[in-house]
């Protein structure tokens, strides 16, 4: 196919992400037909003209960046399948086209990128064995995304930037305190705290049983299923008796959005009056380095102002 | 955007728009100071009382014509009561389920259809245009209206799937669209939309519970302030209850300030000013006044549904005064 054809390809201007579903679920049904003979199909039952100056191709990134947006919103996972599926329908081949595109107007417009979430790690010998043998290739990406924040820092202040007020400014401050303080528990740690320990710290802080707005079971849940934190569930071997080993680990997100640097900050903020040796505990505890101070200065702010952010959003 | 004079502090302040949703003049000022000392770069520090109403002007022009490239819109409308002006992002093609945003669950959209239902159809009749809804009124519409949905061919939003919430959901749902800025609570605990809800919903309501073959003299349901040509859901009416006549408080003085007489320049009735739209038509009742006296205070929708009745506006407020316990507790 000529490429200038495909520039061609309209875009039904006025359909949102929200209307074009149920005609998605309908693509979903033939998946399994060839991509070719979609494409062809899709070529001849639409022949309108994009709007002057907004090509076919921008309208798609377009709608990919309204998809990132409003996943951000309830911090759905922004994933390479439910861009396909929701945004570029039946034009999947032309995802990195896009996707570089729509990359240009988040940072040009609205001061944002997406940012691939880190690949699932094998926490488990078994698991790592089980890699092992079945011999797959390793995925090169986990084609999860979160929206993030490309101000200059000097931007990144609660003035500007306050918790989103969904559902209200007062939770979600909350939320990103609770979540940021659990996932630096995690990560002192070295990134693994059984359920018990977890419970124990909870209890310390009089969260065991409920986080301002809500149960704490339920805020877990939720941090679960937005990927900042995962629970595992290990049975004991068959044929031994034995309690299941509940135990809480780092998830994606957090890797991402709050960061070793979130965790630094967090802990440097709880201690307040901060010296050297601090420091240097801090840093063995996380397993790192230490750093200059210069970079330090840089990473609290930048670290504080990234949470913010990542709130507004 | 090879817009030159598109800065990072465009891009901030779309952000700081992005993350509250709506944002006036006064809440502005010190974000745009902060930006503007962000600009600067340097130790000096812009005051908020130094952002002018020009600099925000031009702010928010920037920042509407670059979201409208991605069918977001700012756009503006001043509070019925407190006459401020807002301004508010809005995503310019959705339906209200989306509109309102994707925290909430299936159950909870519909719950919350069924509660605009109730603000603009069953609150809404020529004889009482509540357009709000009490709290016990909300709380009644928790479980899905079996028999309306079976009449109701239209079944985008009432899938047979729905399932009733229980009294605390309801409230929950309730408190977030006070806080998340798309309900306003009275003191009489009326819900009605806020500046932020009928900007977004504007078309959609108009579209939604207007009839566009009606006649010019028939009622509708949705109005429109004849001097601001705003919604009106908080306002005050002609004494006809067919004219579709309605101005703001806020906008009432400057109206008649340019006419030789107060008479409705639609049917000619003299204008009384103490009708009104919203849930005044329900508190400013004689009914309402005498049950307040008596102490009931708002406890009741009851006390509402009662002087809904007394001046026959509701059109069917009897048939669902059967006890709400039931209704809210046996679900699941």
């Amino acid at each position: 196919m000529p490429p200038s054809q495909r520039r061609r390809r309209p875009v039904e201007d006025e359909e949102s992400e929200e209307d074009a579903r149920p005609r998605q679920r309908r693509n979903q049904g033939d998946s399994d037909a060839e991509p070719e003979e979609e494409e062809e199909a899709s070529e001849d039952e639409m022949d309108v003209d994009a709007r002057p100056g907004q090509s076919a191709d921008d309208q798609l990134a377009k709608k990919l960046v309204r998809y990132a947006i409003s996943c951000e919103y309830s911090r759905t996972v922004i994933r390479r399948d439910g861009i396909r599926e929701r945004v570029l329908g039946n034009q999947g081949r032309s995802f990195k086209r896009i996707f570089a595109l729509a990359q240009i107007q988040l940072k040009d417009v609205w001061g944002m990128e997406l940012r691939e979430l880190p690949v699932k790690e094998k926490m488990t010998l078994q698991e790592k064995r089980q890699a092992m043998k079945s011999n797959s290739q390793p995925k090169l990406g986990s084609g999860a995304y979160i929206l993030s924040s490309t101000l200059p820092k000097a931007y990144r202040t609660a003035t500007i930037l306050p918790p989103s007020k969904t559902p209200s400014a007062d939770d979600e401050a909350t939320y990103a305190a609770f979540y940021t303080m659990v996932i630096s528990m995690i990560w002192l740690n070295s990134g693994e705290l059984s359920d018990q320990k977890l419970k124990r710290y909870l209890t310390r802080l009089n969260a065991d049983q409920n986080v301002s707005m809500d149960k704490t079971e339920i805020i877990l849940k939720r941090m679960e299923n937005q990927r900042y934190v995962i629970k595992k569930t290990d049975r004991p071997p068959v044929g031994q008796d034995g309690d299941l080993m509940i135990s809480w680990h780092v998830g994606p997100r957090a890797k991402e959005e709050v960061g070793l640097d979130g965790v630094m900050g967090m802990v440097r903020e709880v201690y307040g009056e901060w010296n050297p040796d601090l420091e240097k505990k801090l840093c063995s505890s996380l397993n790192i380095k230490e750093r200059t101070a210069e970079e330090e200065d840089e990473v609290v702010e930048e670290d504080v102002s990234r949470r913010q952010t990542m709130d507004a959003e | 955007m090879g817009d030159s004079r598109y800065t990072p502090g465009n891009r901030a302040f779309l952000q700081a728009i992005l993350a509250r949703g709506t944002i006036t003049f006064e809440e502005a000022r010190p974000v745009l100071a902060e930006i503007f000392t962000a600009d600067r770069g340097d130790d000096s520090e812009v005051r908020a009382d130094q952002v002018t109403q020009e600099e925000f002007n031009d702010y928010i022009d920037v920042a509407s014509e670059a979201a409208s490239l991605f069918d977001y819109e700012i756009r503006s409308t001043v509070h019925q009561v407190t006459k401020q002006r807002i301004y508010a992002l809005v995503n310019t093609t959705s339906d209200p389920q989306t509109q309102l945003a994707t925290t909430y669950s299936p159950d909870e959209l519909s719950f919350i259809k069924r509660v605009l239902d109730g603000m603009f159809e069953k609150y809404n009749s020529p004889r009482m245009e509540v357009l709000a809804i009490a709290e016990m009124q909300a709380i009644k519409l928790a479980r899905p209206d079996r028999r309306q949905s079976q009449v109701d061919a239209d079944a985008q939003t009432q899938t047979p799937g729905d399932k009733a919430l229980k009294h605390s959901e309801v409230e929950n749902v309730l408190a977030s669209l006070v806080e998340g800025g798309w309900f306003e609570k009275s003191e009489e605990a009326y819900y009605s939309l806020s500046p932020r809800g009928l900007l977004e919903l504007r078309p959609w309501l108009v579209e939604t519970y207007n009839d566009p073959d009606a006649d010019p003299s028939e009622w509708q349901r949705i109005k429109f302030c004849e001097a601001c040509k705003d919604i009106v859901t908080i306002g005050l009416r002609c004494v006809e209850p067919n004219c579709n006549f309605r101005l703001h408080d806020i906008c009432e003085d400057a109206f008649w300030r340019t006419r030789r007489e107060k008479k409705c320049p639609k049917c000619s009735n003299a204008w009384s000013g103490e009708k009104y739209t919203g849930e005044r038509a329900v508190t400013m009742t004689e009914a309402f006044q005498r049950g307040r006296r008596r102490g009931g205070g708002w406890q009741g929708s009851t006390l509402a549904d009662e002087a809904i009745r007394e001046e026959g506006g509701g059109e069917d407020a009897e048939e669902d005064a059967d006890d709400p316990e039931e209704n809210i507790y046996d679900d699941e």
